[in-house]
């Protein structure tokens, strides 16, 4: 027996101290942060949310505490599409709001966040393993990756608001540092910060539980003022290295949009892969 | 599909090897398909409406397993298409292909396979990849495995290789690599003294590392975690106890918040068995043992664990309503279960003699303090708590009493009478926040006649009692068997107690089935209620629907 014990018993201790060695015990400090202030490239986060999601605030702060993290290189834009976004959530007077859009409703289709299960979110649209849809937990991962990353293009936005007409004029230039055949589109849209409404919520420090009535949404998506995918930059179906590519819309403000509390949101895409190359925001009033 | 061809080459080599009658004489296909398929339509009682299906009337799960065999050679492949998948399975696994390709040669004392396979070490606390069709959850490895016996009794096993993540191939710094190492020495083989011993012994140890690159720009990633593993098995006459004890280093991840202590698992069965009597005791703890090959992930993938559940498995309607997901960050608790056959003849017994079976269980919260002064329990970017071993927690998870009698009256007349207390923290596990744990009294009577050889019906009468969550339901179920090829049923749940009145809906199914030999067809229309499908504490939600449910399997 001792000559069996002998002959396996080198091999089981060399295997067993094999994978031994494979460990790597972090001594804290256990988080550390890159400097993001030297980079160029934004990044938008859309968060696709719902009145009806307790998970969602967590969420939400996520966002907030991302564009802190990085320099305020971020672009957050809070989507309210599908289940958890119905207006009466559960036959709950509460939840009258319905803050859904037709852009929302739209990317929410074709993208699938809500199907997914809220929260979740686009991160510049760029598509992951398993899809264009993040959980909030890879957020931060995926931000990270593309804020290393030289901006391909810059977007300046020029607002003008007339209060008596209660009209927005907002130009929007896109330049980009190569010339690069393919086609790349631009949207443009509203979001609104400061709406107290009801929302679920199950994280009492971010507000009261189970429902949380005076919550503040922030960021708000509002509508696209050039259609949920917005328009060509350019004609040809390329574009031009430094060339200034120009659009101007105009826009009527609704009653519910209190001007002060919106921004313009601007996005420049690629048509074909998505992914958003590009995002800058601006006040309405500044 | 390369992959595939690059398999049939390797059989036709080794096809030449041997004379063609030979090859043709030893060869064996076997082969099992499913195709499972939903048609849904709007149901305004259930709120779903034409804009909610959105034009996807449609889902199709289906799969197709081929296993081949020539003497030591063996090779395979599953196909699965998904498209798209049935509601309430991961929209990630939308696709079709093969996920599944492997091959697998035994020569003597080794058994090499390359491709995929799934193992399992001890009870999986350290590595269990496995396929569940009902979950549309599959963790396989794809790489390589070694088994090696040297001699009767013992058993060595290496694994190295990824996981399948739903369709995404492996990509460099993309999700983790896993190896893994497993060895077993049955002493009653090894030691011929044993081998007449009454005391029966098995000893165990395993280890697993992944080793993922770390890229997350916020916290400081171990890139290598080591989970080890020891356990026994330990059988004297008609007692049986059992039990392993797993630990694994610091392993930061989604699931776990980013906190960066160790983790560990434990768990201890004791068993007593003798003619018309059996006793089984377990205990468990688990205490922030999550293990995946991505540490971003949260989804229902890429485990390279298993944390075994220690609750009454229910299948009856209205009893799996409130089914028990394994908590991996934390969770205490023992399962103890009796049962007891009521001798034939005896008063109780009467001619056929009568079984009775108690379990009850019960899962809390770990006890969790502050790791420190200035950090909360839980906090990412710290250990995240301590714990007191065998400290329960104040929260109730889970617990479960179940008093099962099974009694045949005559030849023809058999029956099955239950009942079930759950008190069920429905806030933790169904993420109801703010909710207070369900508590709900549950009776049902299942009754089988059988009045011809052939043709028998059964019927089901299930009431489910509790003031929370939805109220009370009712359920019966009548199904007209004739045997061994067709079967009719038709059932409803109805939640008469639920405090909207809108919502006092029926959940109303008629189905039928047809089987003949290996192959079965059925056919389902009615209405799904939302709820939770969990198979070994592993779920997945399911949404309301309604609209026809096919099925279609077969196996060669």
């Amino acid at each position: 027996m001792k000559m069996i014990k002998r002959k396996y018993i080198i091999p089981v201790i060399v295997l067993f101290a094999f994978v031994f060695n494979s460990c790597d015990k972090v001594d804290p400090p256990y988080v550390e942060l890159r400097d993001y202030c030297n980079g160029n490239r934004n990044v938008l986060i859309e968060d696709y949310t719902g009145h009806g999601c307790n998970n969602c605030p967590e969420a939400a702060v996520l966002a907030n505490q991302l564009k802190d993290e990085f320099c305020k290189r971020i672009v957050i834009i809070a989507v309210h599409a599908g289940y958890f976004a119905e207006p009466y959530f559960e036959n709950d007077p509460l939840f009258s709001a319905d803050f859904r859009t037709e852009a929302g409703n739209e990317w929410d289709s074709f993208f699938g966040n809500s199907a997914m299960g809220n929260p979740n979110g686009l991160i510049s649209r760029v598509k992951g393993p398993t899809g264009y849809v993040f959980y909030k937990d890879s957020w931060r991962k995926v931000a990270d990756t593309l804020l290393q990353k030289n901006a391909e293009a810059f977007i300046s936005i020029e607002n003008e608001f007339n209060s008596d007409s209660r009209t927005l004029s907002t130009t929007v230039e896109t330049v980009f540092e190569e010339s690069i055949n393919r086609n790349y589109k631009v949207i443009v849209c509203i979001t609104q910060d400061g709406i107290i409404a009801p929302q679920k919520n199950k994280n009492e420090e971010i507000g009261e539980t189970p429902i949380d009535v005076d919550y503040v949404h922030n960021h708000v998506l509002r509508g696209s003022i050039n259609g949920s995918w917005g328009e060509n930059l350019s004609n040809s179906g390329a574009v031009v290295k430094d060339e200034t590519y120009t659009k101007t819309y105009s826009k009527v403000f609704p009653e519910e949009w209190i001007p002060a509390d919106c921004h313009v949101v601007a996005f420049v895409y690629d048509e074909e892969t998505k992914e958003v190359l590009q995002v800058e925001e601006l006040a309405v009033m500044e | 599909m390369k992959k595939i061809i690059s398999i049939l080459a390797i059989v036709l080599a080794f096809g030449t090897t041997i004379n063609a009658q030979d090859f043709i004489k030893r060869s064996q296909v076997h082969g099992s398909f499913e195709v499972d398929g939903m048609y849904y339509h709007a149901d305004d009682e259930l709120g779903i409406t034409d804009s909610i299906i959105n034009g996807n009337v449609f889902g199709m799960n289906a799969f197709a397993d081929i296993i081949y065999t020539l003497g030591d050679f063996s090779a395979g492949f599953r196909y699965e298409a998904y498209l798209p998948p049935i509601a309430g399975f991961d929209r990630s696994l939308e696709g079709q292909g093969f996920p599944y390709i492997w091959a697998s040669y035994s020569t003597g004392k080794f058994s090499f396979t390359a491709g995929n396979f799934y193992e399992q070490f001890g009870n999986g606390f350290t590595l269990r990849t496995y396929q569940e069709w009902t979950l549309g959850y599959d963790n396989s490895i794809n790489g390589a495995r070694v088994v090696y016996e040297p001699t009767q009794g013992i058993i060595l096993k290496g694994v190295y290789g990824t996981q399948r993540f739903f369709w995404s191939k492996y990509e460099k710094n993309g999700r983790g690599i896993v190896k893994g190492f497993d060895g077993e020495i049955n002493l009653n083989d090894v030691f011929s003294s044993m081998s007449d011993s009454k005391l029966k012994l098995i000893l165990g140890g395993s280890a697993v590392s992944k080793y993922q690159a770390d890229s997350d720009p916020y916290y400081k990633l171990p890139e290598n975690v080591a989970a080890f593993a020891g356990r026994f098995n330990l059988g004297y006459g008609k007692f049986n106890f059992s039990s392993e004890y797993a630990y694994k280093i610091n392993d930061p991840s989604a699931v776990n918040g980013y906190i960066y202590k160790p983790g560990d698992a434990f768990i201890f069965s004791g068993s007593y068995s003798r003619r018309g009597l059996g006793v089984f005791a377990q205990f468990k703890r688990i205490d922030n043992m999550s293990f995946k090959s991505d540490e971003a992930v949260t989804s229902n993938a890429l485990d390279i664990n298993f944390l075994p559940p220690l609750v009454e498995a229910h299948t009856y309607m209205l009893a799996a309503m409130y089914p028990y997901a394994t908590q991996p960050n934390g969770e205490i608790g023992y399962q103890i279960e009796i049962n007891y056959k009521v001798p034939k003849k005896s008063k109780l017994g009467g001619k056929y003699g009568m079984g009775i079976s108690i379990n009850y269980s019960q899962m809390n919260d770990i006890a969790r303090e502050k790791a420190n002064d200035t950090a909360y329990i839980g906090q990412s970017g710290t250990m995240g708590w301590k714990s007191d071993f065998f400290k329960f927690g104040d929260q109730i998870f889970n617990r479960d009493l179940t008093v099962e009698i099974d009694k045949k009256f005559s030849r023809k007349f058999k029956s099955i009478f239950k009942y079930i207390y759950q008190d069920y923290d429905i806030a933790t596990l169904l993420g109801h926040e703010g909710e207070p744990n369900v508590k709900a009294n549950i009776a049902i009577i299942d009754m089988t006649w059988k009045f011809t050889s052939k043709k028998s019906i059964r019927w089901e009468v299930q009431g489910l009692w509790t003031k929370e969550d939805k109220g009370d339901w009712a359920a019966a179920l009548i199904e007209y068997t004739i045997s061994p090829h067709w079967f009719f049923t038709i059932a409803d749940q109805y939640n008469y107690g639920n405090k909207h009145s809108n919502e006092q809906i029926h959940y109303y199914t008629g189905s039928f089935g047809y089987t003949l030999k290996t192959t079965r067809f059925a056919l389902t229309y009615g209405r799904q209620r939302e709820g939770v499908v969990c198979v070994g504490g592993v779920c997945r939600q399911v949404p309301a629907s309604s609209g026809f449910y096919v099925t279609i399997s077969s196996s060669f």
